[in-house]
């Protein structure tokens, strides 16, 4: 089981270096980039919720805010692409950890309702009240991407590299933090929290820990975005967001280390696919997501297991 | 005086829809996320009703019928199925419905704002304590005041409103007890959609009708719900009042602050109080 | 003279309007085994509850060893030692036998969980699931899901578990509920090894297992201590039968 993980992560790596060697122009370099990042969201969300069972509506604040973050640090304080991701990674962890330290006083559903008013709050602060820094609607244009080794990383086909990078950084860590004591107490919190409890671990305390590593991949996701679209903007932060992501981690399969990339997937090329043939590519989401909930509860990561 | 009025108004309003959200959630479990959809597409349906049958009457009457409809086949078709699964399933569920509804709106009806006309003798304002206020809205609490008791006679008194109750505590053994669990189930999301459609048809010739109206109310109507307790009709009449009282006076005297200041509300509610206000039953765990 | 392994003061739950427990106070000494019996409602879980953490007192005072943990939430509360089982099978659902009891392993191990090698890296992890497995009877089981065992092995599973934080003071919630006729033996002989070196509060209704593995027995009426003694007096006391034993014994 553990090495048939570990062959399919191998397997999505593999795929996504040969995007950049075989495909090399920028329309599908910048498809497969924006699934990586998105990807990176993904499973940054399923540490939270295929992990350790805490259903958040609010993950787009920590990945609009890392763009934000990221943003700010280099356009504002000028510094450079390696320091914008690290404030958009702190970023994304010092408001998951407030998210949590608030919602996870309450259980079940109303930690999904409470996170998604944490969201939408946050949403409204920065659009409303701080548009100064936020850019109000216009958002803010013209951020950057890295300028190591004297590299042109406005080049698609080179700031490629960085994503794919990354992208592979967080699979390989998420597989070692599934594997780790870590991910499993995180299980074990999800599945007998009283339990859990009672075997003496703390399981506030777990629960804060999942969902600041979480807010912390969602924040580096947000700024790898803002550096793909040179733009950090507010619709980043909306309700739209965080229900994409929920979307995508249970469509692909949450829970599974490789579920929430294959759901990301799965979404981005319909979106991309069904565009061409209809204008009503969201409705038809919709009715897929209402078909899979119905008929493939454990998501695409589900089928082989099922089968094995 | 009319900032009352205006708040007694937005109230009524955001009592239809959290009565929805709360009974639907006592009875299924489920928090419909789609109610705000519902509402949008009550809306709607009261527009068209409007244009076809001439008169603001026939679509207070048609628009929530059709709601109800549309309610009992997502009932059967979309939750019904997911009872025995966890809660995630049905919240992706009626996420999922809302993208639908969203789109079948846009098709029909484009993306233009459109708007009702209050009915022949509510249009115009009444002198009222020395203020003008305007006759719809003072339309808008009566009919809200009704329904509202409507609602409680109809779950404190009928034999109907015990089932509901009985079958919403312990739904096993109200099912031994020979009740059809699964009717009341649809019923009660039929009677919560319809309650949406009242809702958008009253709204009509309040607010714009358009697409995004769905999802700025269901917020608040959330948080109505959670500050009066998931479940409790009686908390969502407080929670309402009290949300509606928010936006019309925070609209007169700080409207730069006021969505914020909403949501300071229910945070400062929550923690205190994480149950709500009016918590009847445990939180699920 | 030494402080008891447990004790509590003038313990009172209530809930809403509702007194679950008025006022209980018990000491239990370090190595005894006690039994609490009691007709269904007397507060006999609820007790156990408000001992390992699980739900807060309305007044009164709890003791582990002599050190006060009134204010200590259920996690803290094992790490100080006090272990329990449920009445209810309380495992993890959808794991293994061996990763349950690892669990249980590495929570008593690491305070704060390690993230940065696989949980293999730490073998004694592993090891120590093995032992109890074999304590309890579950050694050839050990990558069984946990959803396809008997009810008596799902016993021996959850008493495995509250072991493996290795409580001094344990705290049984009816061990043998739902465990079989054939099993039963062999479960009530677990337990006895079990309580051998630790300290003991048993709920339990079968009195043949109250008289054969208790040293002294409460019994409990309507959130109150009706009385203590050693289990012939017990079994002897007019009210005790009146009260509980001649309708218990049929339950």
């Amino acid at each position: 089981m553990i090495a048939r993980e570990t062959l399919a992560a191998l397997t999505l790596g593999a795929v996504a270096l040969s995007v950049r060697l075989l495909w090399p122009d920028d329309g599908t370099l910048y498809f497969a980039m924006l699934v990586m990042i998105w990807s990176i969201f993904a499973l940054g969300y399923d540490i939270s919720f295929g992990l350790t069972g805490l259903l958040s509506f609010g993950h787009a604040a920590f990945f609009g805010m890392g763009a934000y973050a990221a943003a700010w640090t280099m356009q504002r304080g000028g510094a450079g692409f390696g320091t914008g991701l690290a404030a958009a990674m702190l970023m994304g962890a010092v408001l998951a950890l407030a998210f949590a330290a608030l919602a996870t006083r309450v259980s079940g559903l109303f930690f999904a309702l409470m996170t998604l008013m944490l969201g939408e709050l946050v949403s409204l602060i920065m659009t409303t009240r701080l548009r100064g820094l936020s850019g109000g609607v216009d958002g803010l244009p013209g951020v950057p991407r890295p300028d190591w080794f004297g590299v042109d990383f406005f080049e698609n086909r080179h700031f490629y590299w960085v994503v794919l990078a990354l992208f592979l950084l967080t699979l390989l860590a998420c597989g070692l933090l599934r594997r780790s004591p870590l991910g499993q107490a995180l299980l074990a919190v999800r599945q007998n929290p009283v339990r859990a409890g009672q075997l003496g671990l703390d399981v506030a305390l777990h629960r804060l820990i999942a969902v600041t590593v979480s807010g912390a991949f969602s924040g580096l996701a947000g700024a790898l975005l803002a550096g793909l679209m040179m733009y950090a903007g507010p619709q980043t932060l909306g309700w739209r967001i965080s229900g994409d992501v929920v979307i995508m981690a249970v469509l692909g399969g949450s829970g599974t280390l490789i579920g929430p990339v294959l759901g990301v997937v799965l979404v981005e090329a319909l979106r991309e696919w069904l565009s061409l043939y209809t204008q009503h590519t969201y409705g038809l989401i919709g009715l897929i997501i209402i078909l899979c909930t119905l008929y493939l509860p454990r998501g695409i990561a589900g089928l082989w297991k099922a089968r094995a | 005086m009319s900032t009352l009025i205006i708040g007694l108004s937005i109230s009524m309003l955001l009592f239809l829809l959290a009565a929805g959200l709360t009974l639907i959630f006592g009875m299924l479990g489920v928090i419909n996320f789609a109610h705000g959809a519902l509402y949008m597409l009550g809306a709607y349906l009261a527009f068209q009703a409007h244009a076809t049958f001439g008169s603001f009457w026939p679509a207070l009457i048609v628009s929530p019928l059709c709601l109800a409809a549309a309610g009992l086949a997502i009932e059967r078709l979309t939750l019904r199925p997911l009872y025995p699964r966890t809660h995630e399933f049905q919240l992706l569920a009626t996420f999922g419905l809302i993208l639908v509804i969203e789109e079948v709106v846009r098709v029909v009806w484009g993306l233009d704002y459109r708007h009702l006309t209050p009915p022949p003798g509510l249009t115009g304002s009444v002198a009222l304590f020395g203020s003008d206020i305007a006759r719809y809205r003072l339309f808008v609490i009566g009919f809200g005041a009704a329904v509202i008791a409507a609602l409680f006679f109809g779950i404190e008194r009928t034999k109907l409103g015990l089932v509901l109750r009985a079958a919403s505590v312990n739904p096993t053994m109200a099912a031994t007890l020979g009740i059809d669990v699964n009717l009341v189930r649809s019923l009660v999301f039929a009677l919560g959609a319809g309650l949406a459609g009242i809702g958008g048809t009253i709204a009509g010739p309040l607010l714009p009708i358009q697409l995004s109206m769905g999802f700025t109310i269901i917020l608040d109507c959330f948080i109505v719900v959670v500050i009066g307790g998931l479940g409790n009709i009686k908390g969502a009449v407080f929670g309402a009042l009290l949300i509606g009282m928010t936006r019309a006076f925070g609209q007169l005297y700080a409207p730069e602050w006021i969505d914020i200041a909403t949501y300071v509300v229910l945070l400062a509610v929550l923690l205190v109080r994480p149950q709500g206000l009016f918590a009847a039953k445990e939180r699920l765990a | 003279m030494t402080a008891p392994a447990l004790s509590c003061r003038d313990v009172t739950v209530r809930f809403g309007d509702f007194t679950a427990l008025s006022g209980v106070s018990l000491d239990v000494a370090a190595g005894a085994t006690i039994a609490l019996i009691g007709p269904n409602g007397a507060g006999k879980t609820t007790l156990i509850n408000a001992l390992s953490g699980r739900v807060a007192l309305a007044a009164g005072t709890i003791a582990l060893d002599g050190r006060d943990i009134t204010g200590l939430p259920a996690h803290a509360r094992a790490r100080a030692g006090l272990g329990r089982s449920f009445q209810i099978i309380n495992i993890f659902p959808d794991m293994t036998v061996e990763q349950n009891l690892r669990i249980g392993a590495q929570a008593h191990r690491f305070r704060l969980q390690p993230f940065w090698r696989p949980a293999a890296a730490w073998p004694e992890l592993a090891a120590q699931a093995r032992a109890m497995a074999e304590m309890v009877g579950l050694a050839d089981m050990l990558d069984q899901p946990v959803g396809r065992l008997s009810h008596g092995r799902q016993r021996a599973l959850e008493l495995g578990l509250t072991l493996m934080a290795e409580p001094r003071v344990l705290l049984l919630d009816e061990p043998l509920a739902g465990v079989g006729r054939q099993e039963l033996a062999a479960t009530v002989a677990l337990i006895d090894r079990v309580r051998r070196g630790r300290t003991v509060l048993l709920i339990e209704h079968n009195m043949d297992v109250v008289m054969a593995l208790s040293d002294e027995i409460v019994v409990m009426m309507a959130g109150q201590v009706l009385m203590r003694g050693d289990p012939a007096s017990v079994r002897a006391d007019p009210t005790v039968r009146r009260a509980y034993l001649g309708d218990g014994e049929a339950a």
